[in-house]
C-alpha cells in the first residue's frame, strides 16, 4: 500500500505530477421527494448522459456516463484528496460511489421474480458496497414492496425491503438503497428483485450495486425563501483521502432533506486526485 | 518536476525562500460592467456568472473580437508574472468573499470569440488554436454573453474536435439554453455539455442557434481548463483555498479567469455582487 502518510507527503503528492482534475457538472428537470435521492447517471452534461442499463453488466470508467479518470500507473494507487461539489439545492446529502454493476429494463408491472445476476470486479468481497433500486423511466402510482434477494458479505443468502412506486420512489432518476439485515456489511451479489405487485405503470428500472466512496453535506446556505439557493459543499484530507481503484465507474448521487421551490437541478463540482 | 516537497517546503517559499518567489495577486469585481448600475440587469439568471468583464482590481477584461489565444497579459485575468528559472508556479492559496453562498471556479482561460449573434441561425464559425492543454483532456467549453441577447429561448449546438482528435458535436439538452429569462443578460455563462465519452476539447469549430432569441446581442464561445473550484460560504467560512485542499498547476502564459455559481438572486440589489480576494502562487 502506498498511502499518503501525512500532510507533507500530501503536498509532495500533489505538485510531483500524476495529479488529475476532473470536473463535473449535470443539468436536468427532475422531480424531488424531500428525503429521497437522485442518481446522476443518465442526466446529461459533463459527463455526458449514460445509457439506460440493460442486461447485466459491470461498468467502468470506460462505461459512458463514468467520471472520467487516468489509472494510475507505475505501480501507484489512485487517491481521491479533494471533491468540490455545489447544487441548487438545500440541506442534501452528496455521495461519490463506485458503480460496480448494474441492470435495466425490469418492470413496474412484473410481479414475479426479475432476474439480476451478473458478477462484481472490484470490492469482491462485498464489505461497503449497497445495493440500490434506481428508475429509468417512472414506474406506477400504486405503492409496493420491492424484495431484494442477495448474497451478503458473509456468503449468506438474504432478503431485503423497500417501498417503490407511489409517492415513495416513482420518478426517471430516483435512486434508494436496500438497507442492510443486522451482521451484514455489505452486498455480494443479487439474485433477482420481486415487486409484491404491479405499480401501475412498467416503466424500466433496474438495480445497481455501489461502493459509496466520499459524502458531502450541503448545507442550508439560503434563507428560508430563496428557494433553490446555491449549497456548497467540500471535502479535503480532514475528510479522509479515499483510494479509487483502477477502473473505477465514479458516479454520484445526493440526497434531499428539505423542501425545494424547483425541480431544476443543476449540480457542479470538481474531484482532485493524486497518485502514490 | 518542481515540487513543494513538504509543508516546510511551502511555507519557505511563501515567505520568498528558496526562490519561491511568492505573489500575492489581490482582486476586486465590483459588481458593475464599465461603471454602469447592471445589479437588477443581470439577476435573472441561475446559470454561473462569468467575472471576466466586471470592473475591478485584475479585472475588466474586454469583449473579445475575433478568436484568440488569452494569456496572463491580457486584461481580465489575473496578470500574474509566469515562473522564472525553469521552475513550475503552484497555487498554494486563495482567500476571499463573495456575495453569495455559491461555487468560484479558476480556470485557465484557454481560447475565447466574441462577437457571434442571438439572431443568425446558420453555423458561426469559432476556430483557433489552443496554445495550452492541448490535448484537449479536462478542457470544457462555454458560451458567455457579452451584450444581452434576445427573449426567446434558443439552444445551443455545435461542432467540436475531442481529446482523442476526432469531431464531435454539442448535444442539445435542456444544459444548452440561451436566450429567454433566464440565459439572456450579459455575464451569463452557459456551460456545454459534451459528447458522452468525451472528456475534453482541443478546439471548436463552429457554433449554431436553433433559431432566433429576437435580438442579435453579443455571446462567445470560451474553452478553458479548470484549475480550482472553491465553495464560497460568506456568512461562515469565506471562500478559501490552502495547501490542504488542493494545490494545482499554473501554466506558463496561463490567463487565469473566474466564474462563479451562485444562486438565483446572486445579483440583485439587496446582495451586492462584488467579490474580492486574494490569490498566493509560488514557484518550486
Amino acid at each position: 500500500m502506498a498511502l499518503l502518510t501525512n500532510m507533507s507527503d500530501r503536498v509532495s503528492a500533489m505538485t510531483g505530477g500524476n495529479v488529475q482534475t476532473t470536473i463535473v457538472q449535470k443539468r436536468d428537470t427532475l422531480v424531488y421527494i424531500v428525503g429521497a435521492a437522485n442518481s446522476y447517471w443518465t442526466i446529461p452534461g459533463l459527463p455526458g448522459a449514460a445509457a439506460n442499463p440493460t442486461t447485466v453488466t459491470a461498468p467502468t470508467r470506460a462505461t459512458l456516463g463514468a467520471i472520467a479518470f487516468t489509472n494510475p500507473t507505475g505501480g501507484r494507487q489512485k487517491w481521491l484528496v479533494r471533491v468540490a461539489l455545489g447544487a441548487m439545492i438545500n440541506s442534501a446529502m452528496g455521495t461519490i460511489y463506485d458503480r460496480l454493476l448494474h441492470i435495466g429494463g425490469l418492470s413496474g408491472t412484473v410481479t414475479t421474480a426479475q432476474t439480476v445476476g451478473g458478477a462484481l470486479t472490484r470490492y469482491t468481497n462485498g464489505v461497503g458496497n449497497l445495493a440500490y433500486f434506481e428508475i429509468y423511466t417512472d414506474i406506477g402510482s400504486s405503492s409496493v414492496t420491492a424484495t431484494l434477494s442477495y448474497t451478503n458479505d458473509l456468503n449468506n443468502a438474504a432478503t431485503a425491503t423497500i417501498r417503490v412506486g407511489g409517492t415513495d420512489i416513482q420518478n426517471r432518476s430516483h435512486i434508494a438503497p436496500f438497507p442492510l439485515n443486522a451482521g451484514e456489511k455489505g452486498v455480494k451479489a443479487v439474485t433477482s428483485v420481486t415487486l409484491s405487485s404491479s405499480t401501475g405503470t412498467a416503466g424500466d428500472f433496474g438495480i445497481t450495486v455501489g461502493h459509496p466512496l466520499m459524502t458531502l453535506t450541503y448545507g442550508f446556505q439560503g434563507f428560508s425563501e430563496e428557494r433553490g439557493s446555491a449549497a456548497t459543499s467540500t471535502i479535503n484530507s480532514l475528510g479522509g483521502d479515499v483510494e479509487i481503484l483502477s477502473d473505477a465507474c465514479l458516479a454520484m448521487l445526493d440526497q434531499s432533506f428539505s423542501s425545494l421551490g424547483t425541480t431544476e437541478h443543476y449540480f457542479l463540482g470538481m474531484l482532485n486526485m493524486v497518485e502514490k | 518536476m518542481g515540487t513543494i516537497t513538504g509543508i516546510d517546503d511551502l511555507i519557505l517559499r511563501a515567505s520568498d525562500g528558496s526562490t519561491g518567489n511568492p505573489q500575492r495577486l489581490f482582486y476586486y469585481r465590483s459588481g458593475q460592467i464599465g461603471g454602469d448600475d447592471g445589479y437588477i440587469a443581470r439577476k435573472t439568471s441561475s446559470q454561473p456568472h462569468s467575472l471576466w468583464m466586471y470592473d475591478g482590481v485584475r479585472a475588466g477584461g474586454a469583449i473579445p473580437g475575433a478568436v484568440s489565444a488569452p494569456t496572463n497579459a491580457t486584461q481580465g485575468g489575473l496578470l500574474h508574472n509566469n515562473p522564472s528559472g525553469g521552475r513550475q508556479l503552484w497555487m498554494a492559496a486563495h482567500v476571499g468573499q463573495y456575495a453569495h453562498s455559491g461555487m468560484l471556479v479558476v480556470y485557465d482561460r484557454l481560447l475565447h470569440i466574441g462577437g457571434l449573434s442571438g439572431t443568425v441561425t446558420t453555423a458561426q464559425t469559432v476556430g483557433g488554436a489552443l496554445t495550452r492543454y492541448t490535448n484537449g483532456i479536462g478542457n470544457i467549453v462555454f458560451a458567455e454573453i457579452y451584450s444581452a441577447v434576445g427573449g426567446s429561448t434558443s439552444t445551443i449546438t455545435g461542432a467540436y474536435t475531442n481529446q482523442d482528435g476526432n469531431a464531435a458535436t454539442i448535444p442539445i439538452n435542456s444544459s444548452t439554453l440561451i436566450g429567454g429569462s433566464i440565459n439572456q443578460k450579459e455575464a451569463t455563462l452557459v456551460m456545454l455539455p459534451l459528447a458522452s465519452g468525451d472528456t475534453g476539447v482541443q478546439g471548436v469549430t463552429s457554433v449554431t442557434l436553433t433559431n432566433t432569441t429576437g435580438t442579435a446581442g453579443n455571446w462567445g464561445i470560451t474553452v478553458a481548463h479548470p484549475i480550482a473550484m472553491i465553495p464560497c460560504q460568506p456568512y461562515s467560512g469565506g471562500c478559501l483555498l490552502n495547501y490542504t485542499d488542493w494545490i494545482p498547476e499554473i501554466l506558463t502564459n496561463a490567463c487565469i479567469g473566474m466564474f462563479f455559481f451562485g444562486s438565483y438572486d446572486l445579483f440583485q440589489p439587496t446582495s451586492a455582487p462584488t467579490s474580492v480576494g486574494n490569490v498566493l502562487l509560488i514557484e518550486a
